[in-house]
């Protein structure tokens, strides 16, 4: 069964001649229990998409599903309701509420559903036990690491029983052990609760959890496969670049060159016999 | 809502003090203003009803007690008396002089009495026991430093400080001297020969037997007495209290509206730099599913919470400032308390909180859920 | 620095003009009891300044008018009148009263003129004609407006009813508008006869006042005598320590507000650019730069307040007297300076806090999120 279902899915910004397609003409559909991850080179739509399914942005064109709700029939004042309750949001840099300890940053959403934050009380302790927060329940997030941080952020997320978690870029303020910690939690959310997972994000490791990875560039999606990885170095520095992904390429003498930045891709550009010579 | 904006607010305590103080000193000027206000109305309202008349007789037309000349016939007294139900007809005198001691000129409104009208009460040294006696206020005796035992001019003539009181209105410290002492005045002093039209009775505090009606013996002796009225008290002081508000009312009026208006930008520069400072989190909130009103609901809290804190910071620090005004310069009676004026007060600043909230509305209406994809 | 603490001002726009605003209105509320005070006092003596006579002649022991009484016989000014030197003795007859029309009651100072006395009459009419006839009153015009009077209203000044037959100008403040009445009517409210209460002299042409005044104390016992700007000096500096010292009290409380916006609005700019001072710390820069980066900012914010404040005491300020015709205002320069000087103070008092927050501030904070 779908839990998100968007077609044909447009996001202009601008007017005229200045008006650029953040996403062009995306259909996606999300199963309950799936994770999919959305990747691609900056600027590519990615934040833009995950707006849109979140209900955050209203598309210049196409239909959005959530749940069997098309959301983009709906008015304004109605898209807040749907957020809270089935939706659950994880951003990068956390968003903690500084002002609220651990179990109240969690609980907080909570008082958008129905009965409250009494009814949400024994689901934020299970949330709170289930990701090892603990001894940490009634710290600020001030006092809090990064990984605990966005562990705090996944129990809010959670709280409501959303059908969908929408995670932007959420490993990427971790280093690697935590990134892998917070990795393993969404896969777990996913396939032991049944929540519907979309990650955004640039970070290869998550591949390894995903059921999907869809590739996004000028707006417009593809499908990837896991192993589609096509490893070669960059000819200027010797950095080990996923020819697949790579924004930064060029067909030189017949061959495909692919570069980590523009700044080797102009090096090359200037003497490209001196990199050919010795790669 | 409440439960964030109260966390909010914990969760700076320097920046919650200064909020608070600097709107607790809004409040406060605006108490002290209306304060100020109430005091004098109270100082005038009081000073015929000090006298504890059952009724007070004037001169036809006059219907003051402050401020105002009124001069009766002596012969009017013994007429007064002779009304049924009146047991005395007590004669009082009012001299409106200017004190002058090193070149400093205060006015100075002397009351004259003879058996009754006297000081209400005596705060220092005795009340008076001989013609020469004077009794004053304690702002006159505090700005010119005088002692009981002391001499007090009256142009050239000599009294001597008696005793002190507090009555004082309309600016002015009153003064308390018996008709020996005026008498004395008129004939010893340098200015006698100018003084033929000093008047030797302003007004009669009329004292009534138990039966008598007060509005019966007041139409009684307006029949009775030629070119007199008769008012009670209560009526007097009204007219008093008018006659102040006519003088006061349009400056404190306006100097109260710029503070209700200093009120409205304090919490509006509050509660917008704090919006400002939270932009992120509401960004968060709006992400989360939280509608504009809630939002609203939460500055709204906040504010208010604000106000909450600031209205015993605000109360504190006028009446730590009106007791300061009173003690150095007891001239002037500051009435915090008035019940009607004080609970207007709290209301309309609760009115200029919510005001004060809705200033930076637009900024969180403008607030980009989206902001909370982008890095901190 | 200096170009990075201007920017920083300028960068929160909507805590500036709100914090701008807020310091404006403080010192607008001090001004404007500073003007509202001023003008009182100077309105009180605005009568006798307009007569301007060489010498005042008045009751011994007295030696001003507002809130007074005298009374000098009427045959000390014939006296007067003879004396070498005197051009003219214009006698008024004086009392404080209350004037009561249908609307209210107001304190008023009532001036009895003799038949034809125009010398110490009103000096300029808005309205209706001098005064001719018995129970006949000029009122002040601002008077006239507040209490919805017109020509040919009645007026009741203790018992008796005086018709309005002309609007004077320039006669009204709170503390005492100047009503004139005839000389007669004025003497029956008095129950007086033979007496007047100043005298006001003029002198001939080549006297000095002073020695006028020598003149007359040594040829007419039991006066007070007293040359224009002695008198004007004696009204104006007792109408002026009249509530001196609430004034004082609420300026050092208005000021003290004033201080604490710009605390407010400087600790709210340090907070907010705690990362960016951090970085700027770790860089180099040495505390006192960035101590006194902060002040500067505070004084910026005060001088604007305060400059939005003197333009609206200047230029809009002066209109309040349109909604409320019974206030006078008088603005000095030498206020508007004492004011400025009290501004800078609060700028650097408003800025303690926050540089107290600055010092305080590790470097290393660069570092966090």
């Amino acid at each position: 069964m779908s839990i998100i279902k968007a077609s044909n899915l447009t996001k202009s910004f601008g007017h005229d001649h200045t008006a650029i397609k953040a996403v062009d003409n995306v259909s996606i559909s999300i199963q309950a229990a799936e994770i999919i991850l959305i990747m691609g080179p900056s600027g590519s739509g990615k934040t833009t998409l995950l707006s849109l399914l979140g209900g955050l942005l209203t598309p210049s064109q196409g239909n959005i599903e959530i749940d069997g709700v098309n959301i983009t029939a709906l008015k304004e004042t109605a898209l807040p309701a749907i957020r809270a309750l089935k939706i659950g949001f994880i951003f990068q840099s956390f968003n903690l509420l500084d002002a609220l300890s651990v179990e109240d940053n969690i609980l907080f959403p909570a008082r958008l559903r129905p009965g409250g934050i009494n009814k949400a009380r024994s689901r934020a302790s299970k949330l709170i036990e289930q990701l090892g927060l603990q001894k940490r329940s009634k710290a600020l997030p001030q006092s809090l690491s990064g990984g605990e941080k966005q562990r705090v952020a996944i129990a809010r997320a959670l709280i409501n029983e959303p059908k969908v978690i929408l995670a932007d870029e959420p490993t990427g303020n971790l280093d690697s052990q935590t990134g892998q910690d917070v990795m393993m939690l969404l896969h777990d959310i996913a396939h032991e609760q049944g929540c519907s997972v979309v990650v955004v994000t640039h970070d290869p490791r998550i591949e390894d959890i995903a059921d999907r990875i869809l590739w996004l560039e000028d707006g417009k999606l593809s499908d990837r496969k896991h192993d589609q990885h096509k490893w070669c170095r960059d000819p200027v520095c010797g950095m080990r670049i996923d020819e697949w992904t790579a924004e930064y390429t060029l067909q030189y003498s017949g061959i495909k060159y692919s570069f980590c930045s523009q700044k080797c891709l102009d090096k090359f550009n200037d003497h490209p016999g001196q990199y050919l010579s010795n790669p | 809502m409440f439960f964030l904006a109260w966390r909010q607010i914990l969760l700076e305590p320097l920046r919650m003090a200064l909020t608070a103080i600097a709107l607790g000193t809004v409040i406060a000027v605006i108490l002290l203003l209306d304060g100020f206000e109430q005091g004098q109305y109270h100082q005038l309202g009081e000073i015929v009803q000090n006298r504890k008349a059952d009724l007070v007789v004037t001169q036809s037309g006059i219907s003051n007690f402050i401020a105002v000349r009124s001069s009766i016939p002596q012969l009017a007294r013994a007429e007064v008396e002779s009304v049924a139900g009146v047991i005395n007809a007590h004669p009082v005198t009012a001299i409106p002089i200017i004190y002058n001691k090193n070149n400093t000129r205060t006015p100075v409104y002397v009351i004259v009495y003879d058996t009754w009208g006297g000081p209400l009460s005596i705060i220092q040294g005795d009340n008076i026991k001989r013609g020469r006696d004077i009794v004053i206020d304690l702002s006159l005796a505090k700005k010119y430093n005088l002692q009981i035992g002391d001499n007090f001019y009256v142009t050239d003539f000599e009294f001597r400080i008696a005793g002190i009181t507090q009555e004082a209105a309309f600016m002015m410290p009153f003064a308390f001297i018996n008709y020996d002492g005026m008498i004395d005045l008129f004939i010893e002093s340098q200015i006698a020969p100018d003084l033929s039209t000093f008047p030797l009775l302003s007004y009669m505090l009329v004292e009534l037997a138990p039966y008598a009606n007060r509005e019966n013996v007041a139409r009684d002796i307006e029949q009775h007495v030629a070119s007199v009225d008769v008012m009670i008290p209560e009526k007097l002081a009204q007219n008093d209290v008018n006659m102040g508000k006519v003088f006061f009312k349009p400056i404190m009026g306006l100097l109260v509206t710029i503070g209700y208006i200093i009120g409205i930008l304090v919490v509006g520069l509050i509660m917008y730099a704090d919006i400002r400072a939270r932009k992120r989190s509401f960004a968060v909130l709006k992400a989360l599913g939280f509608s504009f009103s809630r939002l609203f609901c939460a500055v709204l809290a906040q504010a208010l919470l604000l106000l909450l804190i600031a209205v015993p910071v605000g109360i504190m620090l006028a009446l730590g400032v009106a007791v300061f005004i009173q003690t150095m310069y007891p001239l002037y009676l500051i009435r915090l308390f008035e019940p009607v004026v004080f609970l207007q007060t709290l209301f309309i600043c609760f009115g200029f909180s919510i005001i004060g909230a809705i200033i930076p509305v637009r900024s969180i209406q403008r607030t980009d859920p989206m902001l909370a994809f982008q890095d901190a | 620095m200096l170009k990075w603490t201007w920017k920083s001002v300028f960068s929160q726009r909507g805590t500036l003009i709100g914090s701008v605003l807020g310091i404006a209105c403080t010192f607008i509320l001090v001004i404007f009891f500073d003007a509202v005070w001023r003008g009182e006092s100077e309105q009180v003596v605005s009568y006798p300044a307009h007569m301007k006579p060489d010498v005042w002649v008045m009751q011994s022991g007295v030696g001003n008018m507002h809130m007074a009484m005298s009374f000098v016989w009427d045959w000390k000014a014939d006296k007067i009148a003879k004396l070498p030197g005197v051009k003219q003795v214009t006698p008024i007859l004086y009392l404080n009263s209350i004037v009561t029309s249908e609307q209210n009651q107001i304190f008023a100072f009532i001036v009895g003129l003799l038949p034809d006395n125009k010398r110490a009459g009103p000096w300029k009419l808005s309205a209706g004609r001098h005064i001719e006839n018995p129970l006949e009153t000029v009122i002040p015009d601002v008077l006239a407006k507040i209490s919805n009077l017109n020509i040919a209203d009645k007026i009741h000044i203790a018992d008796k009813l005086f018709t309005i037959v002309g609007m004077s100008s320039g006669t009204y403040s709170s503390a005492n508008p100047v009503l004139f009445v005839p000389f007669s009517d004025l003497e029956d409210l008095l129950a007086s006869t033979g007496t007047y209460s100043y005298l006001l002299v003029d002198a001939d042409e080549g006297t000095r006042p002073e020695v006028l005044v020598q003149r007359i104390r040594d040829e007419v016992d039991k006066v007070n005598v007293l040359t224009h700007e002695e008198f004007i000096n004696n009204d104006y500096s007792m109408a002026i320590q009249m509530g001196v010292e609430i004034i004082v009290i609420m300026t050092i409380i208005c000021s003290v507000l004033a201080a604490l916006i710009v605390g407010f609005t400087s600790y709210s700019l340090v907070i907010r650019r705690r990362r960016e001072l951090a970085i700027i710390k770790a860089l180099g820069v040495r505390s006192i730069n960035i101590l006194t980066s902060v002040i500067l900012q505070a004084i910026i914010v005060t001088s604007i307040g305060f400059g939005i404040a003197v333009f609206f005491a200047l230029f809009i300020l002066p209109y309040t007297t349109l909604l409320q015709p019974q206030l006078t205002l008088s603005l000095s320069l030498s206020s508007l300076t004492h004011i400025g000087m009290i501004a800078f103070i609060v700028a650097v008092l408003g800025a303690l806090l926050p540089a107290w927050h600055v010092s305080r501030m590790e470097a290393a904070s660069a570092y966090h999120v």
